[in-house]
């Protein structure tokens, strides 16, 4: 009984910190990526100060509540039932599993480093006056590259997450 | 520039065929 409530509150942490990470990686890219542009110019590094730091907080440590309490499930799932490892449900979930790891990745390794570098030289413009670096682009470009990436992975990611309980047919 | 509103449109797309390829792979997988 201990394990099942174990796997019961993990389960639901995973499913809500997985939540709120996929949410702000989708306001980022169906919200922010189409109306941002349209924010007047002499607005956008207020944004880039204060809206996109706090949500770039949440959205990463979310990634890694995210990954920690699955990779806690699988563990507690492996110890409670023998046989997991074999069975199709872990087949089906370690195929979400993958892409998530790689979307964690990219979150912790890509995203994160590039915005922390545009946040600090967006703020250094306002507080000094210091001209935006020559590499800001490019930042900003690879940042948004690993962002679409994983919001095509989550497609896939959130398929095969949901499959492993709900479509036992899979593999059959 | 582009359209953002296409650069959505073709994450959407690439995602759903990378699905696709995937369910169908397994399924493969699983009849041999």
């Amino acid at each position: 009984m201990l394990s099942e409530i174990y796997l019961d509150l993990v389960r639901l942490a995973h499913i809500f910190s997985g939540i709120l990470w996929i949410g702000v990686l989708y306001f980022y890219n169906f919200i922010q990526a189409i109306a941002l542009p349209k924010m007047e110019a002499s607005a956008r590094p207020q944004y880039q100060v204060t809206i996109l730091p706090f949500s770039l907080l949440i959205f990463r440590w979310a990634a890694a509540a995210t990954l920690f309490f699955g990779l806690a499930y699988i563990v507690g799932a492996g110890v409670a039932e023998s046989g997991y490892f074999e069975s199709e449900r872990f087949q089906t979930v370690a195929i979400g599993g993958i892409l998530g790891i790689i979307m964690a990745y990219n979150v912790w390794f890509i995203i994160w480093p590039n915005q922390k570098k545009i946040i600090a030289a967006v703020q250094d413009t306002i507080d000094n006056g210091t001209p935006a670096p020559a590499e800001q682009p490019k930042w900003g470009r690879t940042a948004l590259l690993a962002s679409r990436t994983n919001t095509m992975l989550s497609i896939p990611m959130l398929f095969f997450m949901v499959a492993a309980r709900h479509l036992p047919s899979l593999w059959s | 520039m582009q359209n953002p509103l296409n650069t959505v449109r073709g994450t959407l797309t690439a995602g759903v065929l990378i699905t696709v390829v995937l369910i169908i792979a397994v399924r493969i997988i699983a009849s041999v």
